[in-house]
């Protein structure tokens, strides 16, 4: 389970706990309940025929097939419901707009891994690297003395990240359940849900971009504090040739014709001193789809797939998936290496307060443009390159002699007797966040490939 | 005077490397020339593997070499930002501390080849950025305010 410990409960009463460790299912059964569609849905093949499944009550609303109902009354678009004038009308659809996507595969979710912390300062500690080979022996002399192999620890103490959204007595007795065309229906359940979503996947956007920060610029920033995880300078690659693979044009970045990608490649993974230690280890290339396209259609890499992959028709039989990057790639660096490109498309739209200060609304990228970050399977010398720590917090967990680390979701229901809120001032408040940092466990280990550079 | 005397009296650099560069001799269209005159990818492999193979292909970082004056003059105002190798927390500190190095792509070195240390040299490491920042290569959705 990827986001083990996270809780969502009742904080009046603890006993009662919706979920054990999975949000996301969570919310999606939620979702689904209250007739939403979650975007894991919208290509379903009931979403596309939904003739085939007439046995849900909901698909008549979702039925894309449908011919629109022709609009005769006045076209009004409303930012909080709908108007109640004289002529009649249906709520024929409930859409959610597109911006941030919790991507299931993105990378950061696949192959960066979560470690849950009981205490809140976290040590790795690291046995130094063994080098160095033996020495002769003069017959009948004492042996030469090697010194011992020592260690090195690191110590890491979280950053704290946290929203709430509060709901209030106007809020629970005046939404009414939307998508429906009884509006008489109170909605504030529907909107818990909502609500929740929308606390988990900025909570989980900001852990990415801690995340990003900590591989990509190699330290992290909490309330104008730096964190650095002392990563060398020299681990930072740029295009050998001296050409970024694109260029600024017009404004915006183009990819450059004069790049030779595939041999910075081919040089950092065979030929660079500083990596060449790894290279038994490698396990494949990450960068965005902007970068890939610059990567791809450069025509050093066409090139090569016209006259020296695409030619050779043994190769390409051999590959179990016909012409890949990957077999191109490998058939380029001979031997037996294999780097599997990995191309990330996650994405999050940013708001006016973005921790990367991207404008509101951009879409981003959460792996930069132009980077190309080398991954390694370490796990055989204890451990990978990043990971996310999550240390404990108050507010995970029945009670604060039971704090637990991980991601939070708890609902503070004001509106009992005895409460603050109470009946006076009833209301619920959503709070959602983490303790927990990003962590470059093997600073040696991360190497960034910057083609801007 | 004939022509090998004065390449023979080239000016030349002694520059450490911070950075890989190929050799800006090397011409990455020949593999490919031969791919097309030969009619045969196996030209195309032999000429790369045979360019890459030169000694001089790459100046590879963190290594000196003796470079013309031209190309040094050409690398000597380039940068690249990096990581910054201090560990620990910067809270409280001075604020260079805690921005990226820009560290130089090739360094001057005397004829003892004294290595380079960012912190032992008066270099502008940290320069102010780049107030005109380019724009993503991303899209921005048009909203309804």
């Amino acid at each position: 389970m990827r986001h083990s410990g996270m809780q969502y409960g009742l904080k009046s009463n603890p006993n009662v706990k919706i979920g054990s460790g999975d949000l996301e299912e969570f919310y999606l059964s939620a979702m689904n309940q209250m007739g939403f569609k979650c975007a894991k849905d919208v290509f379903s093949e009931s979403f596309l025929n939904p003739r085939a499944n007439l046995g849900s009550a909901r698909s008549g609303i979702f039925n894309t097939k449908a011919s629109e109902p022709v609009r005769k009354a006045q076209f009004t678009q409303t930012g909080s419901g709908i108007q109640i004038n004289s002529t009649t009308v249906i709520v024929t659809d409930l859409l959610r707009e597109i911006g941030t996507v919790t991507e299931v595969e993105s990378f950061y979710s696949q192959w960066v891994k979560d470690t849950l912390s009981e205490a809140v300062q976290v040590i790795v500690e690291t046995i130094n690297p063994i080098i160095g080979a033996q020495q002769d022996r003069k017959i009948g002399q004492p042996f030469n003395e090697v010194v011992k192999v020592g260690n090195q620890s690191a110590s890491f103490t979280p950053a704290y990240s946290g929203e709430k959204i509060v709901v209030d007595e106007q809020d629970i007795l005046a939404l009414r359940e939307i998508g429906v065309n009884n509006f008489s229906i109170r909605g504030i359940a529907q909107y818990l849900a909502i609500w929740t979503e929308q606390l988990a996947i900025r909570a989980y956007t900001k852990k990415q971009i801690l995340l990003q920060e900590a591989i990509f610029q190699g330290q992290f920033t909490w309330y104008n504090q730096t964190f650095s995880f002392g990563v060398p300078s020299g681990n930072t690659f740029v295009p050998i040739t001296g050409q970024p693979w694109a260029t600024v044009q017009g404004g915006v970045l183009q990819m450059n014709p004069a790049a030779l990608p595939l041999t910075d490649i081919r040089y950092f993974i065979s030929n660079n001193a500083s990596i060449r230690r790894l290279k038994p280890f490698i396990k494949g290339l990450v960068m965005n789809r902007n970068t890939h396209s610059w990567f791809y259609t450069n025509p050093e890499v066409q090139q090569l797939i016209q006259y020296g992959y695409m030619a050779n028709p043994d190769i390409i039989a051999k590959e179990p998936r016909g012409a890949t990057m990957e077999g191109m790639i490998e058939y380029f660096l001979g031997g037996d290496i294999k780097v599997a490109i990995y191309v990330d498309d996650s994405t999050y739209e940013a708001d006016s307060a973005d921790p990367l200060g991207n404008a509101a609304n951009s879409i981003n990228y959460f792996i930069p443009d132009g980077q190309v970050l080398f991954v390694f399977d370490l796990m055989s010398y204890g451990g990978d390159t990043v990971d996310f720590v999550y240390t404990p917090a108050v507010q995970n967990g029945g009670s604060f002699l039971d704090a637990r680390p991980g991601l939070f979701m708890v609902m503070e229901d004001l509106t009992q007797p005895g409460t603050y809120g109470g009946y006076e001032n009833p209301s619920i408040k959503l709070l959602c966040g983490f303790n927990g940092m990003p962590r470059v466990k093997r600073p040696n280990d991360l190497f960034v490939l910057n083609t801007l550079g | 005077m004939n022509t090998s005397t004065i390449e023979n009296k080239q000016k030349t650099v002694r520059a450490k490397f911070n950075f890989a560069l190929m050799n800006p001799k090397y011409d990455s269209q020949k593999a490919l020339k031969a791919a097309k005159q030969e009619k045969s990818h196996m030209a195309y492999l032999s000429q790369r593997a045979v360019d890459y193979a030169m000694n001089d292909f790459v100046f590879e970082a963190g290594r000196t070499y003796d470079i013309p004056e031209e190309l040094y003059n050409e690398l000597s105002t380039r940068t690249v930002e990096t990581y910054n190798p201090l560990f620990g927390s910067f809270q409280g500190q001075a604020l260079e501390l805690i921005k990226r190095p820009h560290i130089p792509f090739v360094l001057k070195v005397d004829e003892t080849g004294n290595l380079y240390n960012p912190h032992e040299h008066k270099l502008d490491l940290y320069p102010p950025r780049n107030p005109v920042k380019v724009e993503q290569n991303v899209g921005t959705r048009n909203t309804r305010k």
